[in-house]
Order: C-alpha cells, then sequence, then structure tokens
C-alpha cells in the first residue's frame, strides 16, 4: 500500500488553544509538502479547505475551495511543495456545542485510483475576536 | 418593531389529528374483531370462555387505543389553553440580529376569563437540534441552551385584563449565528411558557435569526 508524509501548516491568525483562529471573511496562508515514501500514480493530490459537522446529527459538510496541487506520478522521496492564499468565507462559524459540533479544516488528498485514498488534515478556528 | 410569528404552530394541531387517526384506525380494527371472537363463543355455553376469548382483543387493541388517546390529549393541551388566554403578540426591536446585538421584546397577551397564573416564563434559547439514522428509524434530539431567563411571579388576571411585558435580551458577544445543514440545526428561539393553576400549560416559540456577523 503507498503511504506518504504529508505536512500542512496554517499562519494569519491567531494562536488560540494550540489551534489558529482566523477572522471570517480573513485570509488564511497555508503551506503543504507531500513525500511520498513510494512511487505512486495517482489521480490527483488536492488540498481542500472546508467545514464539516461532528456529533449526534448525521454528518453534514461544505467545501469552501479546492485546489488541485499535482496528479499523474508521484516519485518517491521527492517532496511537493505548494503554498495557499484563501479568502475563508464568513460563514458558519466554528462551533462546539451538545450534540452539534462544527469543525473546519485543510484537508489534503491522494486521490490513487483502485485503492484507499492518502489524506491529512489540519483543523482550524473559523469565529470571530470576542 | 418587528412583529414575530409563533413556529410550529401546525405541529400542534398535527398531533390531534395523529392522535384521531391513530385511535379511528385502532377501533375500526379491533371492534370486528372483538365482535367475531364474541359471535363464536356465544355459540358456546360456558360465560368463562366467552370473557377469556374477548380479553386478549380487548386488551391488544386496548393498548392501541390507549396510544391514540394520549395523542388526543397532548394535541388537545394547547386548544384548552387557548380557551383561557388569547394568542400573545410578540415584537421585536430587530429580528435579524448579529452577535452580541441587544435588542427588546414586547409582549402582550389578553386573558379571556379569570385566572390564576402560578408563573410566566420568557426565555432566550439556543437550540441544537440533531438527526441521525438509528436501525430503520430517523432520531431528532434536541438541546436547548438557557440564555437568558425572565420570571413574572403568580398573579390573578381578570377576564379581559392584557399582560404586558417588556425586556431587554442579548445575544451573548461571540454567541453562534443561526445555522442550518443537513441533520444539523442552531435555532435561536424566544420561548414563552404561561403556566395556569388547574389548566394546561400555555407554550410558545418564536424563531429569530443571528447573523454570522459581530456587532
Amino acid at each position: 500500500m503507498a503511504t506518504a508524509d504529508i505536512q500542512i501548516s496554517v499562519s494569519g491568525g491567531d494562536s488560540v488553544g494550540g489551534m489558529m483562529r482566523f477572522d471570517p471573511g480573513g485570509t488564511l496562508q497555508g503551506a503543504v509538502q507531500v513525500t511520498p515514501r513510494d512511487n505512486i500514480n495517482c489521480k490527483a493530490v488536492t488540498v481542500r479547505l472546508g467545514w464539516h459537522t461532528e456529533g449526534r446529527g448525521d454528518r453534514a459538510s461544505g467545501n469552501a475551495v479546492e485546489i488541485p496541487i499535482a496528479q499523474g506520478n508521484l516519485s518517491a522521496n521527492t517532496p511537493i511543495y505548494h503554498q495557499f492564499s484563501v479568502i475563508l468565507p464568513r460563514e458558519p462559524w466554528s462551533y462546539a456545542g451538545h450534540y452539534i459540533n462544527i469543525i473546519w479544516e485543510v484537508k489534503v488528498t491522494i486521490d490513487i485510483p483502485l485503492a484507499p485514498d492518502i489524506n491529512a488534515a489540519q483543523l482550524f478556528v473559523l469565529a470571530p475576536r470576542r | 418593531m418587528q412583529k414575530l410569528s409563533s413556529s410550529g404552530g401546525c405541529g400542534k394541531y398535527a398531533i390531534l389529528l395523529f392522535g384521531l387517526l391513530w385511535t379511528g384506525i385502532s377501533c375500526v380494527t379491533m371492534l370486528p374483531i372483538a365482535g367475531g371472537m364474541l359471535a363464536a363463543s356465544s355459540s358456546s355455553d360456558d360465560p368463562a370462555s366467552m370473557l377469556m376469548s374477548l380479553a386478549f382483543p380487548l386488551a391488544f387493541g386496548g393498548c392501541f387505543v390507549a396510544v391514540g388517546l394520549a395523542f388526543i390529549i397532548g394535541g388537545l393541551r394547547p386548544i384548552i389553553a387557548g380557551a383561557r388566554v388569547s394568542k400573545p403578540e410578540v415584537a421585536v426591536s430587530n429580528s435579524t440580529l448579529r452577535s452580541g446585538e441587544e435588542f427588546t421584546l414586547d409582549y402582550q397577551q389578553m386573558f379571556k376569563a379569570g385566572t390564576d397564573v402560578e408563573r410566566i416564563t420568557i426565555q432566550l434559547i439556543l437550540r441544537e437540534s440533531a438527526t441521525y439514522r438509528r436501525g430503520t428509524d430517523t432520531v431528532t434530539v434536541t438541546h436547548d441552551h438557557i440564555v437568558q431567563s425572565f420570571e413574572t411571579p403568580a398573579r390573578h388576571f381578570e377576564g379581559g385584563e392584557t399582560f404586558n411585558d417588556r425586556r431587554r435580551m442579548i445575544i451573548p458577544r461571540g454567541a453562534m449565528h443561526t445555522f442550518e445543514a443537513y441533520r444539523n440545526k442552531l435555532a435561536w428561539l424566544v420561548k414563552v411558557k404561561v403556566e395556569i393553576k388547574g389548566w394546561p400549560d400555555f407554550d410558545e416559540e418564536y424563531s429569530i435569526r443571528v447573523l454570522p456577523e459581530m456587532v
């Protein structure tokens, strides 16, 4: 099974409780480094910025931005580095409640045909300063 | 001021309608079965066996009728309470609010007859509603975060007297905005409950919208 090291970093926000907080409508700057451990023939490597719900209810989700960063053959131990800057949406804000949580994340997916995808995510908080 | 209309008004009548349908269908199904068994057992001379043959369909069908009656009683409660108090007029200074914004709530309700009220409660609530599948059932659970609560103590109202109340409310700064997604919902409500001595409570809920913006 193909494997890869994926590093995601985000900047441009405030650090709150070990996570980065961004203002709704603000700018998130990020960088992604994907280092395949084996040669991988992938359909696409995609950076997605989106939210999903967690908790008691069935999962709801939404994608704000989708950035394709590579496709085709990825050579073993050859890193792919990609920087991006995204204007964040104004809603929904991050939320932690009793039955519902709203989680924002930057997610990198290596879509491999006829095999499980390789995923990594970096969570962040989308909420105004209180 | 902007008038608010109560949310879930049809739901109350839906419970009553469901109860009537359920009870009706239960009775229509149960009576011919009981009648048939009674006719069959009447040919025997033993009254004990006649009673025994009737006991099962009556007990089984009776459970269904009892469930239907419970729904009917639940559906009738707001109608019974409505015989004592008229529908309130509720208005807010702004029905689309921002996080951290203050607003004024005006409440007016006329009492149709002399009524002893034990308590009138007005609450500002953030309600979480989550819906999920459990086997073949779809289940919705709710949790209310009571943000503010105001109580009017017990007092007597004469017939024709109007209860007037004005409250300053605030969506706390940084509080979540109204959110509606697939099977997940966060709703802001004003909930009013009039507890009437010896009568069913009168309760209504009014939706307000909180925008994803800060004051």
